[in-house]
């Protein structure tokens, strides 16, 4: 019996984990014994039975032996001139010294083994910190996930709604009967001037019904918080700043607890400062409701619900214990309002409402970094690999000058190290560096967590502890195949043979072909979001974005009544529309690509069981409205001066909403009703006008009515756009127009100044931003796979010029033997596109989440990514090919 | 060499080794015959592996319970690695030791009325 012959690789390699003396004295025997053993389990079942028992029991010898060797003083490890006191410490300084020396003579080598581990390293950190920072803990809560949001689902919608969607009445029944919730609160959003001062300040705030921080968990950074009756009565007028309104605009006064400061011109008194770092969606003034929740009709559903979760209670109960509340709700109400039939209420975690809409993104992006790491990993490993095994000839002569083994083993460590933390550092000072302008990518998101994402250290700490692990067990590999050869034959075989066995080529082999495989995914993805994005630049937005600016302005109801709002709008847009430079100006609540309100539309004999088939964008627009926008007007006319409060109602329809409503015929004179509360209010149609992506780029245009806003059909509204259509650059008229509405009311702030052509980039901005980064990774990806596949391929075909030279020299032809080399790399290349296509096809799905009108497999794609990576493998082969081919046969068979 | 220990100060024995004092108790054996010989004599309840064996025989050697035997006559069959092992007086003294000692346990178990009293003659 040949020693060994019989012993399957699996053992052979559980046995050489066993410490060197160990196996020297026992391994041969132990093979002996593993190989009679298995000879005698002929059936199949104790076959995997013995298997698995020898496969535990030599892993628990490999380590109990491990364990009982490094107790044992290491003296014998070090070299033996370095016998003394010092010589830890010593040898360690020697170590890293000639680890700099050796490395500085492979610049190469070194840069790129530090390149790829700075690129892994640093895209690693740098996308965990930020989907750390805005999507996985936007919130800096306890217990953040126990803080959940009471999300609404009725019977025709296709997602459950947590923002807005719920009203008084069914917060408090939701607060009176939940059994698993307490420390409820409820908002609504909108915005208030705070007055006082130079310039009056426009805030986004958020109006309560009880305590935030009591519910979040956080303490104020002054004063305290609301109690339910100051938010459901309005005796007092209490308010709560945000930490930076208090810094910027009070001069982080503590004194100011307590004093009055102008909201909308009423005074209010501060009660408390959040903490620094913003709690609500961003908002920077809170305010009670000031009303009691009972006395707001049932259907006004525009308010948010958080709650903490009882102690000792899981999800499952919530969700059970909403059910019930909701079944009785729906008992209770289902005669007045039907649409409590087949409703539900669930909850979720509120850090996950928050970052539901980035959450696919978020995977796609941590997914592809994963894979620049796995390409890193590999490029090294394949590096560190050939380095090793060029040097086994320098480690065979060390050995045999009476280097010991774990002292060469500690030497290789060093050096691997060494790469590590330079590549570890350049990774932070890249992911440092990119980390503001990539969070800057998404500038909503930072807007409103106040606060853009900072470097993670845990993820810096686990990159780098993973590319170290790669690089010590490639580069200890080698030693324990130096080991396993002990002395002379090591240095008489590394003297020859390159490029190791079979085994090491096949590890190679292997690697060429995950790198090309990762790469044609990355690459795929890329280009689709990259076409996706092209695709969106292409969409027509259906109106004029050129030169036309946008700004916001709020009549505060304190001065001005309600019947004066249309009328305030339509002279304002006439005094704008009067500026020199400017053609054409209006106001509207909504405009595209932002539009945000909605309403139910009935039709003369509709069935109007079906209302959510049935919403359509309702906007109050002043009269040249239509053509400051540049949208156009398909039949009938716009608004005039007479569509007034006390004439007829009237409404203009894109085209959209004549077809989902009208069918086919003539629009013009039929009647469409506005669900307004619990009226339908009916209005003539006047006029047709065409589409445009009133919901952004990406989105399809949604029905639309527009009503005049002297009119006030739907949910009168205060706030309104401005908008002004000018001859030249928009910006450059911005003081002409701030002027315009100064003179007709000094006090007015305008806010969320912007081009119309910048609204509907922030549209996609989110797109754009996941797309940028992906393209940048894909792009390293490539970068790194190229290096990854040249490095390999080069060494195989040099490690073959013996080979090649024995060819050579038995008459074979350069074309023939460049053709051999061909035919590998054709090989590999193609093992690689159909493991990558697999891949590709089987993230199909996710993909297909983030493209926009761009199938997820690209066969164009595939095939230029397969060009780059061909191209690469085809220089990384023929370059050494032909060097070999072209050295004369003798001299190559002296060669190494 | 490990200076002489008393036989006592070697108890209580791990169970691998005191099975492979037992199995060479009759003669000497090379690995894979003590593996077997466990094995059938335990009717299958206890095994050892490889590992086990030759971890055991390593720190068994170590404190001379047993020692290494090469036989002058091979057969034809016989591995020139081969390598056979057999007690040494101390090895033998301990497994009596140890026995004794599981014997004292189990008589202190009848005393507890956890086994059946054996029948006196």
């Amino acid at each position: 019996m040949k020693p060994g012959a019989a012993v399957p690789r699996w053992f052979r390699i559980l046995i050489a984990l066993h410490p060197r003396e160990f196996r020297e004295r026992f391994g041969a025997e132990m093979s002996d014994a593993v190989a009679a053993m298995l000879s005698h389990s002929r059936e199949h079942r104790s076959r995997v039975a013995d298997w698995w028992f020898l496969t535990r029991d030599l892993v628990a010898s490999a380590a109990r032996e491990r364990a009982a060797t490094s107790a044992r003083p290491a003296v014998a490890d070090t070299d033996s001139h370095l016998l003394n006191g010092g010589a830890r410490m010593s040898n360690l300084l020697q170590d890293i010294r000639f680890a700099i020396r050796s490395l500085s003579r492979v610049p190469g080598f070194s840069l790129t083994v530090i390149v790829s581990l700075a690129l892994g390293i640093g895209a690693n950190t740098l996308v965990y910190s930020l989907v750390d920072g805005l999507v996985l803990r936007p919130f800096p809560f306890p217990d953040a996930n126990r803080l959940v949001a009471v999300g609404v689902r009725y019977a025709d919608d296709d997602r459950r709604s947590f923002i807005e969607s719920l009203s008084p009445a069914e917060f408090e029944d939701i607060r009176g009967t939940s059994r698993t919730l307490d420390r409820f609160f409820a908002f609504d959003l909108g915005n208030r001037n705070i007055s006082g001062g130079d310039q009056p300040e426009r805030v986004f705030t958020a109006f309560l019904w009880g305590d935030p921080f009591a519910t979040i968990g956080l303490r104020p950074h002054l004063g305290r918080g609301f109690t339910m009756t100051e938010t459901t009565t309005n005796e007092s007028s209490p308010a709560i700043l945000s930490h930076r309104v208090w810094v910027s605009r009070f001069g982080a006064d503590s004194s100011i607890i307590g004093k009055a400061i102008q909201v909308n011109g009423v005074p209010r008194s501060v009660v408390g400062i959040m903490p620094p770092s913003l709690l609500l969606m961003g908002t920077d003034l809170w305010l009670p409701m000031a009303v009691s929740p009972g006395v707001i009709p049932r259907q006004a559903r525009q308010y948010a619900i958080l709650a903490r979760m009882r102690d000792g209670v899981g999800m499952t109960e919530v969700q059970t214990d909403l059910a019930t509340v909701a079944s009785t709700v729906a008992r209770t109400w289902e005669g007045q309002h039907p649409e409590y039939k087949q409703w539900s209420l669930a909850a979720a975690p509120w850090a996950e409402v928050i970052s539901a809409p980035l959450r696919p993104m978020s995977l796609v992006m941590l997914a592809t970094v994963a894979f620049v790491l796995l390409l890193a990993c590999a490029n090294i490993a394949s590096l560190m690999l050939a380095r090793a095994s060029v040097r086994q000839r320098e480690l065979s002569v060390r050995a045999a000058l009476g280097a010991r083994t774990p002292r060469l083993a500690r030497q290789l460590m060093t050096e691997s190290l060494l790469l590590s933390v330079f590549g570890g550092a350049l990774g932070v000072f890249i992911a440092t560096v990119l980390i503001g302008p990539s969070a800057g990518l998404f500038p909503d998101r930072v807007a409103a967590l106040g606060l853009a994402p900072a470097l993670s250290p845990p993820v810096l700490l686990a990159t780098l502890g993973i590319t170290v692990l790669v690089g010590l067990i490639t580069s200890v590999a080698p030693v324990a195949q130096l080991a396993r050869q002990r002395g002379l034959p090591g240095l008489a075989a590394a003297g020859r043979i390159k490029g190791g066995g079979r085994g090491d080529r096949r590890v190679r082999q292997a690697f060429t072909i995950a790198q090309v495989a990762f790469a044609l995914v990355l690459v795929s993805g890329a280009t689709v979001m990259l076409r996706s994005m092209n695709r969106l630049g292409d969409i027509d937005p259906g109106i004029e974005t050129d030169r036309l600016l946008t700004m916001r302005l709020s009549l505060p109801l304190e001065r001005y009544k309600r019947a004066d709002i249309g009328p305030f709008f339509e002279s304002l847009s006439a005094r704008l529309a009067a500026i020199p430079g400017v053609t054409s100006a209006a106001a509207a609540t909504q405009f595209a690509p932002g539009n945000a309100f909605d309403a139910a539309v009935t039709t003369e004999g509709a069935d109007a069981s079906n209302a959510a088939n049935r919403m359509a964008d309702v906007t109050n627009a002043t009269e040249r409205f239509i053509e400051t926008m540049g949208l156009q007007l398909l039949s009938g006319r716009t608004f005039t001066t007479t569509d007034a409060a006390g004439t007829p109602r009237v409404a203009i329809l894109n085209a959209n909403a004549v077809r989902r409503f009208l069918g086919d015929g003539n629009a013009l004179g039929r009647r469409v009703g506005l669900m307004v509360e619990k009226d339908t209010v009916w209005h003539e149609v006047i006029g047709v006008v065409s589409d445009a992506r009133n919901h952004g780029l990406d989105v399809p245009t949604a029905p639309e009515v527009f009503v005049p806003v002297r009119q006030q059909a739907v949910a009168w509204n205060n706030q309104l756009f401005l908008l002004v259509r000018t001859r030249s650059n928009p910006l450059a008229m911005l003081p002409a127009i701030r002027e315009g509405i100064r003179s007709v009311d000094a006090l007015q702030p305008v806010y969320n100044i912007r081009t119309v052509r910048t609204a509907f980039a922030q549209s996609i901005a989110p797109r754009r931003a996941a797309s940028i980064l992906l393209a940048a990774f894909a792009g390293i990806a490539l970068l790194l796979a190229a290096v990854g596949i040249y490095g390999i391929l080069s060494y195989l075909v040099s490690a073959r010029t013996h080979e090649i030279g024995v060819r050579m020299a038995l008459g074979a032809n350069e074309r023939s033997v460049i053709g051999l080399v061909l035919r590998e790399t054709a090989w590999l290349l193609g093992i690689g596109c159909a493991v990558g296509a697999a891949g590709v096809i089987a993230m199909r799905g996710v993909i297909s989440g983030i493209a926009f009108e761009v199938q997820p497999t690209e066969p164009v794609t595939a095939v230029l990514t397969l060009a780059a990576l061909g191209g690469t493998a085809l220089v990384a082969g023929l370059v050494p090919a032909r060097r070999a081919v072209r050295v004369p046969p003798v001299e190559a068979l002296r060669s190494d | 060499m490990s200076p002489r220990r008393s036989p006592e100060s070697f108890l209580p024995l791990p169970v691998s080794e005191f099975e492979i004092l037992l199995a060479l108790a009759d003669g000497e054996r090379h690995g894979y015959s003590i593996m077997t010989e466990v094995g059938e004599r335990t009717g299958g309840a206890v095994r050892l592996g490889p590992g086990t064996l030759y971890g055991s025989v390593k720190r068994m050697l170590a404190s001379g319970l047993i020692d290494e035997h090469t036989p002058k006559r091979r057969g034809a069959d016989d591995d020139e690695r081969r390598r056979y092992y057999r007690l040494t007086s101390l090895g033998r003294a301990v497994a009596t030791a140890e026995a004794a000692r599981l014997e004292e346990l189990v008589n202190q178990a009848r005393r507890k009325r956890l086994l059946g009293r054996l029948e006196t003659a």
